[in-house]
């Protein structure tokens, strides 16, 4: 099955444990605390990717591969979803149209 | 988090607008203009408060003639966009047309970059006619309906992805149509029972 990735390593577990953490407080937090705070990282980051040393031509050398897989899998899952066309899609409203 | 939501909009009062929000508010002020679009990926667990950064900001556009889409490359050169891969206007009409993926950016930078794809499949339809608005600021953007979005990054099923379906899970459990994320769940084969999203 795709999708699943191993949860048997620590490092993964705790990953996803401070995502929960996380997430609660984002809950709990107000709009001005939470965004605050993610807007000074993430401004950081856009700070950074002004100094950026790749052409367009190597960055999209470099995400060649990424971009293959997900094309990839993108097939798989045109061929998946033909098969559910006729009975778990269209009854949800999934299939109006053409794609 | 307060948080507005009901079916196809979202508003997240008092929420600072990121430099990232501010690049993607700017293009998709141009974008939906010239046609519907939806934002997909990473960027929705971000817009929504996961605290991580992205190179690109995956969005589906309604397929588009090859003169609406001069339409649109013209516009975005005039301000102050290009296109990361090569080849003129009739060449990345061509790359959409077969599928692939074409990148913006603004002039001088490569990073974030606007990922553009035409819809390819029955999924994409659906998040595009599903689409919910997300308004912030006096702003709006539009992304992938939160019951497809979540069985799409265990699909995709790298760390980040989960992750991502995690936070969004978290988030939004007491407020998503679980019979709609279910159906998705099939659809792509995916199960988020060891994460914790059911």
């Amino acid at each position: 099955m795709l999708g699943v990735i191993s949860m048997g390593s620590d490092r993964m577990k705790e990953r996803l444990d401070f995502i929960r953490y996380y997430a609660e407080w984002v809950k709990s937090a107000p709009n001005e605390v939470w965004s605050k705070q993610q807007a000074d990282l993430i401004n950081s980051f856009m700070a950074s990717a002004r100094n950026f040393m790749l052409s367009p031509e190597e960055y999209l050398k470099m995400t060649s591969y990424r971009e293959e897989r997900i094309r990839s899998m993108e097939e798989d899952l045109r061929r998946r979803l033909r098969k559910y066309d006729a009975h778990e899609l269209e009854g949800r409203g999934l299939s109006n149209g053409k794609a | 988090m307060e948080l507005r939501y009901e079916r196809g909009k979202m508003e997240i009062k008092g929420k600072v607008v990121s430099q990232l929000d501010e690049f993607v508010l700017e293009f998709t002020d141009i974008l939906e203009k010239l046609t519907d679009y939806v934002i997909v990926g990473g960027y929705v667990a971000i817009l929504l408060g996961r605290s991580r950064g992205t190179e690109d900001i995956d969005t589906i556009v309604r397929d588009m003639k090859a003169e609406e889409f001069s339409s649109l490359y013209r516009k975005l050169c005039d301000n102050g966009y290009y296109f990361l891969n090569p080849g003129g206007e009739d060449k990345l009409y061509r790359m959409l047309k077969d599928g692939l993926r074409i990148r913006a950016a603004r002039e001088g930078t490569v990073i974030p970059n606007i990922k553009l794809k035409f819809v390819r499949n029955h999924l994409d339809l659906y998040a595009i006619e599903n689409r919910v608005k997300v308004v912030f600021g006096g702003r709006h953007v539009f992304i992938s309906p939160i019951e497809l979005q979540i069985p799409y990054k265990l699909y995709l099923g790298s760390e980040k992805d989960v992750e991502d379906a995690l936070y969004l899970w978290e988030i939004f459990k007491d407020k998503i149509d679980p019979g709609i994320m279910a159906g998705f769940m099939r659809a792509l084969g995916v199960r988020g029972d060891q994460y914790g999203i059911r």
